[in-house]
Order: structure tokens, then sequence, then C-alpha cells
């Protein structure tokens, strides 16, 4: 009988026992799991933007790990580890991830981003851009906006503002008023007023224009050094455009951090690789951009690029499908360009994924998941190609918890089906793009061409003379040609003046005026049907060329310049309204000095 | 005079299989008495046993107790107290804890010291049951069936494994409550002590009743000595002597089996002066139990009119 | 409540039986206990530290299988063998409260695997649960025990005694492991992922991960399982029941 009393104070102490032991504080970051009082098991309220992606294989920036867990609260990762050694907190929405990759949310490290750009990356997971060229206008929005975590749909925007650069000089033929630093004595001041613009960092150019068949005025070696010198004095980085060796190695010299292009001259040597591997260069070789300045397949040669082409916008498609004047000439230069990379990746300096977009062959977004993919065809294992997209720009440039999946980092996120790891274009099979926590739509409303309507979309007269910088000189120079010419607006209009030289199969050489707010940006036009033109030369003969559609071959009308001309827009077969690029009005004939005056141009 | 029934069986069978256990028994038991099952190993009488006690279901036959119940209800069992072949019991607990088990089971119950005094395990009543010796535990296994102070108490070979001082002690306590009114069921395979104790024998042989009587009614029917003898008695004319139940001849002359060796050797030395080298033993259990079975194969009718003269 | 009263009731009687033969066989009762604490140390506490509370479920769940399985499977095939099965059924004590006596060791048991788990979680692991959170757990767990009871019913009353330790080890740990108890099921192939969801075990650390806020679990599933588990067993522990009328002794 005591028998049973024993048992019942058995009893008795293991229920108390369980009285005494130790309820969790309140603090978050225990490693049990959130409390909860009140016995109800499973809650069905779930907190807002709490939610784990389960069995997932996880690349975080910087190691790979299988049937691993991302738990995100409030925007940002709070947990990322294996599954059986990371607790899922009560109320998170569970997303199985098995058989898929989490990537952070990529970073490109070379895009001017205008327009809808930093939606469309985000679309296609690129959550983070760094701009090396852009107005500083909305430079306030675009900084409160990226250091909220705010659900958002679009990229973050890093921004090097204003690029400094010659009078006249590379950068400078864009219609974009750029301040222009006076010598090295002006640099400080310069940049100061960049950094309070908003500007995160310096970028520099060193363009002489020799590499795309031009001639350009550029910074001086004592320039780039002051710049230099006073970005470092303020603590931001220099980063520097070159296009060829020489430029690059005087931007070197002066002491810039990082260059955001490759050189493609000539190959890169080993020494001078391990010369900058030692100085702590980064390169960012925007291989897109260089693929389609070579004639390289773009990225339609991608397994995945047909179903992720449906979700482009028209913009992408039209940057896409542009393309790079002169590529068929150097395309022999491609291996070079390729062994290049493996040269620099083999010395150790570290290569950030940029795609430059939007230009021609490039799009916001997708090409950057090209980029990665160009890294790993040139040579790189793939996990170095993906670090160059998350892990390396993270800790070179000033974006701080982004690139990352580890707690504290943002929850930038990029979900694919299947393993890019070991195959490359699963990268393209998006599944899910979320920046600061909140999912991303990853369709665009933007119709496929070929789906548009139809109709008249009103379209307003434009007096083109009326806008000065909406024109540029354009001539045959930028194709490999030797033509120049120079614009000046007069009271007039416009005046033209060039030298015709042989050299491009058809020398042209005059002034070209952009539609839209970037070069070459299409905009829909389709309620105009005339141009008006009236020219004022001793030409016998001008050609008007019209580009449209991303098409790189314009479609022209030779015009005589003595009288007014009316042009019916629908009459030429092959433009596109509803992506109207340019005009451009040139003297093609004969070889040797002109000069025309545009004293009227209107589209109706 | 006949005393109220307690039990009854009629055309029991059971069957294992291939094997018969039970062949149609027919059997009443009554109140107030001692009845044995007397038999071999695996005549049938554990297997009755657990019919009785609604271990194993019925297969064939009917069987009642107390009158009415079935025996396997609870009512039943409470009015039984049970000794059983176990092997082992919960080896972990003591005499007097297993005493205060079972009599839990029980509306009344007997004082435990009594019971441990009459068991003579005074000593080890606080000791496990598995560290008992032998005897103990049978002893112990007594107890337990007597603790519930049952109107019927069922003993399964009760007194395997005692000494002889031992045995004494259990059959005397098995008198004392007959004699206090309680009807007791034992199955034995020692002749001795279902004569001893038994108001009724009940023998079995593979599954079937062979005798049923008083102790005395048995014991004529089953040998109680073997005498062997030279004589120059014909073999008819040995098994015509009195109580001569079986004989057989020997390389060295006759051997007897009788179940009053006193009138046959009387006779036999009236018959034959010149006999030599006489010898009178008690018949081993499996000695008369083959004589009780052979004579019921052969099935001769002379061997029915020996016993019934008999 | 007098304490004859109390002496006189078979069930209490039975359940004192049966806590006597649990502490006087340390044989039994110490491996029961300390194996499944054990592991938990090491797994839980050394080694994967983090996981603590997930581990305390699971291998809490995996005690109380062991002890539910053990003391009905090997006590009752021992007990067969011994005859005191034979002895308590001549006897007039009520069935139930022979398998409710043996059932209330096996509580007994669950209970203190998992009070010194949750102590040794909460000491040594930094696991941190509300009151309530570890008073459902424990009772999760205990009752849990009463489908494995019958499991080992079932087993104890069909496999031949001699052979009950060696089937019941060789059924307790793969069953254990297969259920995601040792490492979670989450980490397997998808075909032990699947296998997994089918066994009871499993449900059963599910209840209990869900009561602490680890993982969420179905109920309705978990409890359709060990329900349909429960019956599968009690028909066998009926059938089985049966056929120990039909054999000798």
């Amino acid at each position: 009988m005591k028998n049973l009393w024993i048992v019942l104070i058995v009893i008795a102490l293991a229920i108390g026992v369980l009285f005494v032991l130790p309820e969790p504080t309140d603090s978050p970051t225990e490693s049990s799991t959130a409390a909860v009082t009140g016995a109800a098991p499973a809650s069905e309220v779930t907190p807002p933007g709490r939610f784990a992606i389960t069995n997932v294989r996880l690349f975080d920036g910087a190691r790979v790990l299988d049937r691993a867990v991302v738990v995100v609260d409030q925007g940002r990762v709070i947990a990322a580890g294996r599954m059986m050694t990371t607790p899922i907190p009560d109320g998170a929405a569970v997303i199985d991830g098995s058989g898929k990759t989490l990537l952070p949310g990529l970073i490109d490290s070379h895009v001017h981003s205008f327009g809808d750009a930093q939606k469309d990356a985000a679309r296609f997971g690129v959550t983070t851009v760094l701009d090396m060229f852009r107005p500083p206008t909305d430079f306030e929005a675009q900084h409160a906006a990226r250091a909220l975590i705010e659900p958002t749909d679009r990229a973050d925007l890093f921004s090097a503002g204003y690029l400094a650069t010659a009078e006249g000089g590379h950068g400078t033929q864009y219609g974009i008023d750029v301040p222009i630093p006076q010598g090295p004595g002006d640099a400080q001041s310069w940049v100061d007023a960049r950094l309070a613009e908003g500007s995160d960092w310096i970028k520099i150019v060193v363009e002489g224009g020799r590499v795309w068949g031009s001639e350009t005025p550029t910074l001086d070696a004592a320039m780039v050094q002051a710049l230099v010198e006073a970005a470092h004095a303020r603590d931001v980085l220099a980063v520097a455009h070159v296009s060829t060796r020489a430029e690059a190695e005087l931007a070197v010299a002066a002491g810039v951090d990082g260059l955001v292009h490759l050189f493609v001259d000539e190959p890169v040597e080993p020494s001078m690789a391990d010369n900058w591997a030692e100085r702590g260069l980064f390169v960012i070789p925007t291989m897109p951009v260089l693929a389609a300045a070579h004639d390289q397949p773009g990225p339609n040669r991608m397994a995945g690029f047909g179903a992720l082409s449906e979700k482009l916008s028209s913009e992408q498609r039209r940057s896409l499908n542009s393309a790079f004047p002169g590529a068929a000439m150097r395309s022999g230069r491609w291996p070079g360009v390729e062994s290049s990379i493996a040269t620099l990746h083999e010395a150790g300096v570290p290569l950030l994924a940029g795609s430059d977009a939007p230009n021609p062959g490039t799009a916001h977004g997708l090409s950057l998941l090209d980029a990665v993919i160009r890294l790993r065809e040139a040579g790189l294992p793939t996990i170095e190609a993906l670090r160059a997209a998350t892990d390396v720009p993270a800790s070179l440039f000033p974006i701080d918890e982004r690139g990352c999946l580890r707690p504290g980092c943002r929850a930038d996120l990029l979900l694919v089906s299947g393993n890019p790891l070991q195959d490359p274009s699963a990268l393209l099979a998006i599944e899910g793009v979320w920046k600061n926590g909140s999912p991303v739509a990853l369709e665009t409303d933007a119709p496929p061409p070929s789906e548009s309507e139809p109709g008249a979309a009103t379209a307003e007269a434009v007096d083109l003379l009326a806008q000065p910088s909406g024109w540029m000189p354009s001539a045959d120079d930028f194709m490999g040609g030797a033509s120049e010419s120079a614009i000046e607006p007069e009271d007039r209009g416009l005046r033209v003046t060039g030298t015709l030289r042989s050299g491009f199969a058809f020398p042209y050489a005059g002034a070209m005026w952009n539609a839209g707010n970037f070069p070459m940006d299409a905009v829909d036009r389709r309620g105009w049907s005339t141009l008006h033109l009236n020219v004022d030369s001793d030409l016998g003969m001008l050609r008007v060329m019209f580009f449209s559609g991303g098409n790189p071959q314009p479609v022209w009308r030779d015009i005589a310049p003595a009288d007014a001309v009316e042009i019916d827009l629908t009459e030429l077969a092959g433009v596109d309204l509803s992506a109207f690029q340019a005009v451009g009005v040139f003297a093609a004939q004969p070889n040797g000095a002109f000069e025309f005056v545009i004293e009227e141009a209107r589209f109706e | 005079m006949n005393p109220p029934v307690l039990a009854e069986c009629r055309e029991l069978s059971y069957r294992y299989g291939a094997t018969t256990a039970l062949d149609a028994v027919d059997l009443t038991l009554r109140r107030g008495q001692v009845t044995a099952l007397l038999g071999p190993n695996g005549a049938g009488k554990s297997t009755l046993i657990h019919l009785l006690l609604g271990l194993k279901p019925v297969q064939s036959g009917t069987i009642r107790l107390f009158g009415e119940h079935a025996p396997d209800a609870r009512a039943c069992r409470v009015r039984i107290g049970t000794m059983l072949q176990a092997s082992g019991v919960q080896d972990n607990l003591t005499v007097r804890e297993l005493l205060a088990l079972f009599a839990s089971f029980y509306p009344e119950h007997a004082d435990f010291d009594e019971l441990i005094d009459e068991a003579r395990l005074d000593d080890v009543q606080h000791r496990r049951f598995g560290r008992l010796s032998g005897g103990q535990k049978q002893r112990a296994l007594f107890a337990l069936a007597a603790v519930g102070q049952p109107e019927w108490l069922i003993l399964d070979e009760p007194t395997t494994g005692l000494d002889p001082a031992a045995r004494r002690r259990l059959w005397r306590a098995i008198q004392a409550r007959r004699d206090a009114g309680t009807s007791i069921l034992l199955c034995t395979h020692y002749m001795d002590e279902a004569q001893r104790l038994a108001d009724q024998v009940v023998v079995l042989d593979r599954g079937r009743v062979l005798h049923e009587g008083t102790p005395d009614e048995i014991r004529r029917k089953v040998p109680q000595a073997r005498i062997r003898v030279r004589t120059s008695l014909t073999g008819s004319e040995l098994e015509a002597l009195p109580r001569v139940q079986q004989v057989e001849r020997l390389d060295s002359g006759w051997s007897l089996l009788s179940s009053n060796e006193v009138e046959t050797v009387r006779a036999l030395l009236a018959a034959d002066q010149d006999l030599a080298d006489l010898e009178i033993a008690a018949a081993d259990l499996e000695t008369a139990f083959l004589a009780l079975t052979e004579r019921r194969d052969t099935g001769t009718e002379s061997t029915e009119t020996q016993w019934e003269a008999a | 409540m007098n304490t004859a009263a109390i002496s006189r009731n078979p069930s209490l009687q039975l359940i004192q039986a049966q806590w006597l033969n649990l502490v006087r066989t340390p044989s039994y009762t110490i491996p029961t206990l300390l194996f499944p604490l054990m592991f938990y140390s090491f797994f839980g506490l050394l080694m994967i530290r983090v996981q603590a509370l997930w581990l305390l479920c699971t291998f809490a769940t995996f005690g109380v299988m062991g002890a539910a399985l053990f003391s009905f499977g090997v006590g009752i095939a021992t007990e067969r063998a011994q005859g005191w099965m034979m002895l308590l059924r001549a006897s007039p004590a009520p069935v139930g409260a022979i398998v409710a006596g043996k059932a209330f060791g096996a509580m007994l048991f669950a209970l203190i695997i998992v009070v010194v788990m949750a102590v040794l979680g909460a000491t040594f692991g930094d696991v941190r649960l509300a009151t309530s959170q570890w008073l459902l757990l424990t009772g999760v767990l205990v009752a849990g025990a009463l489908p494995f009871c019958l499991m080992g019913l079932a087993l104890g009353l069909w496999i031949k005694p001699n052979a009950a330790p060696a089937v019941l080890n060789l059924i307790y740990l793969p069953l254990g492991f297969l259920s995601g108890l040792w490492i979670p099921a989450m980490q397997f192939p998808p075909l032990l992922q699947a296998i997994a969801e089918w066994l009871p075990p499993y449900h059963l650390a599910a209840l209990a991960l869900d009561v602490t806020g680890a993982k969420t679990a179905d109920w309705s599933a978990a409890m359709l399982n060990l329900g349909a588990f429960t019956l599968i067993f009690g028909v066998m522990t009926a059938l089985g029941w049966k056929r120990l009328d039909g054999t000798r002794g």
C-alpha cells in the first residue's frame, strides 16, 4: 500500500517539475521558438511577411548549403541554415523549396537606369543595381526608398550620378548636361558637388574613342589622379570607364579602385593581372555589352530563355533587340576577351558581374543573368560567377545588407528551379523573387509587341528644333568609318558641319534627333504621319534616316535639300511608329567637308 | 444423501489440432467433497481444469458451474481459488504482496498471518517470490489459492516438489478446508494422495474417464502390488487367483499384478505349497496404469468379469 | 479514501504490482529510461545544441514508444512463459484491470522520461517553453504511449516468448529511425520521407513538435494515423488473446 503512495508522489513530483521549468524570455533571438501563451497549437494567424523557404538549396553569397531553410520576417532574413539546425518560428508561412535553389537577390554592377529599369531588373531577380551614369534628379527619393525595408517592386539603386569626363568627351553625347571638371584644382569641388547631389561613388571616364572608331576628348592623367584623390579624400570609391589597355593603365596608375569595363583592344597579360591583384583593383567586365559589340550570340542562346522572354517588357525587348553598330567587325576579338577574363580570375582580381544595360543587345535584369553565365563560359567556376553577382560587389561597394542571406541581411531573394551550380541555365528558371521580403510580380503588364493593338495613339506634333538637346552629332565613325560631324544650334536652326571620308561602306555624317529620353530610346509615336523638313544646304542630296523598332538598319529617304520636304511616314515601309527611336539628317556624298543647316524639322 | 452438485460436465471434448485431449468426458463434482483427478501425465487433467476455469473455450459438450454460470464469468471465478502448474509468477513481488494482490480480487480474504503460518513461510514472507525454493513456491501458491476463502479450491498437482513433511502438512490443510465446507478438486498422479484425501476419485487416461468412485472402489481396481513367484501353477490357474489383474511369464517364473496382495498370496500359498522365490513389491503407478490401460485395450470380457468379481 | 479500501481495489493493486515489478527489475527499467535520455543528451545537448527543442520532442517520443513497447511486449511474453498470465486469468482479476495496470506502468515511465528529458533540455539545451506548453507536451506524449502499449500487447501475445526481446528490438530501433525521430524526416530522400509519413511514431512526434511550436502539424492527419494504428493493433490483441486460450498452458 505504501507503494501506491510512492507512485502518487512520483507522479506529483514529475508534474510539479514541469511547473518549475523556465519559460522563455521575450527576446526574439532565443534559440527556441517564439513564446506561445495558451494551449492552442498551430496558430491560424500568419504574421505578415513572416515566411520560411524550406528544404531548399541555399547559396548565401559565399557558400552552398543543401536542405536548408531561410526564414524571413519583416523584410529581413532572420535565420538561414540547415533544416536540421534551424528552427522555424511560429506562424511562418512555409514555402517548399524542394528541388529549387535560393540565392540572394542579384546585384548588377554596371547599369544605366532610366524609366522602369529598376522594376524590370527586379522582375528578373536583380534586386540591387549599381548605376554608372545618370542624372541625379531623383536621388533623394531613391536614397529614401533604399533606406527603408518596405515592400516594393523596384531594385535598390546606387549610382555614380554624373560621370567625370572631358569637355565633349564620352558621356556628353547623350544630351545630358554633364558638369565638366575644370582642372585638377577643381577636382575636389567637383567631387563634393556630386556627393551633395547624392552620388554614392565617383565615375571617371577615360575614353579616347579609338576602339569605337572615333576620336573623343578625354581627361588626362593629372585630372584623373586629382579626381581619384578627391574621391578618396571623401572616403568614396573612384571607378573608371576605359576601353583600351593604355587607358586602363592610366586609370590604374592614377589610383582608381576599379574598372567598370574591360578593355578589349588587347588581351590582358598575366603580369598586368598580377599587378592589379596586388593593388586590390576590381574589374566589371560587362561581358553582355561586349558580347553584343563583338557580334556574339545574345541571351537567346541560353536554355530557358524562351520561357523567360515572355516576361520581358517592351523596353527590355527594344534594348535587347537593338544591334550594336559595327559588331560584326569585332567578332574576331572575342576569344581574347574571354581569355582576359580567365587571366584576371587566375590572378585573383575580383570580378563583378555587370551588364551595362540598356545598351544595344542588353536588357535590364536579364543581361545580368547573362553576365553571370558568361563569366562561367569564360572559365570561372559557377560559384565564383554567382559570387560576382552577390558577395563580391557587396564587399566592395557601399551596399550593406545586400547580396547575402545571413541573418540580418535584407530579404532580397531569388528562387530558381533546379541547381544553377550544376546547370547555370537554371538561373533563368525563375520561380520567385522577393524584395525586402515581399514577393515581386514576375509578369509585366506590357503586351508583347505582336499583340499591340492597332489604333490611334495620339502623338503630339513635335518641333524637333525646339529641343536642341534632342540632337546629337552622328557619323559613321561610330561604325568604324572615318567621317565626322558636329552640330551647333543657331538662331536659324541647327547647323551641322563635318567631313565625309571613305571608310565606312556607306559614309554618312550629320545630326540625329532622338525621340526618347535616352539615345535610341524607343517611344510610341503612332499618331505621327509626316516629317516636315527644311534644310538649307549646298549639297545635292541629303539622306534622312529613320531608326525604329530596334532595327539597326534605318529606313532612309534621300532628299534634295533645296525645298521644304514632307515625308509621309506611313508610306515608309519598315518604320515602326510604335517603337520610334530616332531620325537623322545626313550628308552622304560626296566626300569632303560639308555644311547644312536644318531650319525646320517637325513631326506631325 | 448425495451432496449438491458443484459442477457438471457432459460429453466434454477438447482437441488441440489433431490431438484429442478430452474425449466425451462426463463428470459430476459434488460440494463439500475432495475430488481427485487421478491419471498419468497427458491424461487430460490440466485440460479439464483449464476448461472448468474458463481458460480454454468449450469446443464441444457442456459445463455448468454452481448450477448455472458460464465458466469464464467473473461471478464464478470469485468463488474459486486456483493453484496451477505455474513455473513462475511475478518474481518481483514478495509473498505478502502477492497475497495482498490476490486477496484484492475477492470480496473477503483470510488472515495473511495465519496463511503464512500454515504454509510455514513466516521467515520468507517478505522475500521476493523469485528467490523462494521450489517447495516454498508451492506452498506460497497454495496460500494464494486459499487467500480468497473460496468455496471451491482447484489444485493442479499441489504436492509436486514437496518433501514428505511438507506434503503431509498440505494434506492437513486441504482436509481442514474440506472439513470447513470447501469443495476441492485435486489433480494428482500420486495414488496415495488420492487415497488419503479424496472422497471421490476420477481416473483419467488419454482423455477418457476410466473409473469413478470412492478410493476404496478404485483401489480394488488398481493393482497394488507386484508378486513374483516360481510356481508350478499354470498361467490360467494363476489368473484365477483372487485379485489377480495381470499375469506375466518371466524367465525365472511368473509376475502377478494384484489389487490386494494379501488375498492373492494367501490363495497362492494354498494352491501351491512348493512355490519358491516369492517376492512382493508395491506396484508403481506406471505399472498400475499400464495394467489398467492394457486391460482396457484388450477389452476382453474376461477382464471385465474379473473386475466385477473383484 | 481509507487505506483499507485502496488496498482492496484490484486495479490499484495491479497498478502497484506493476510499479513494484518495474522498480524491482532495474535491468529493464534503467535501460528503458536511460537509453533515450542518453541519446538526447548526446545528440540534442552536446552535438546539435541548436536543435535541443526539436530533438527533445523526437527523442521523448522515442523513449515513450520504447517504454510502452517493452513493458508490454517483452513483459507479456515473459509472463506468458512463466504462467503468470494464466494464473491471473484464472483468478477473478478483471482483465481490464490487468491491462490497465500494465498501461499505467508504461505511462508512468513515459511521464518520467518526458520530464527528465525536459529538465535536461531546459538546463543544458536552453529550451524554453511556457508552462502550459510543458504540460501539454507531457500530456500528449503520455497519452500517446497508449497506441504503443497496444502495439506491444499485440506483439507480446503473438510472438514466442523467447523471441520477444529480439523481435521488439528489431522493430523498435528501425521504426524510430524511419519515423524521423533521430534525423528529421525532412532531411530524408523523398522515398523515405513518404514512408515516414505512414508511421505512427512520426505522427506522435509531429504532435509533440506542434505543441511546442517547433513545427506545425496536421492534427487530423496525425490523429487519423494514430487512431487507425490503435485499431489495427486492438484487433491483433483481441485475436492474440483468443489465441492464448487455445494454447497449452
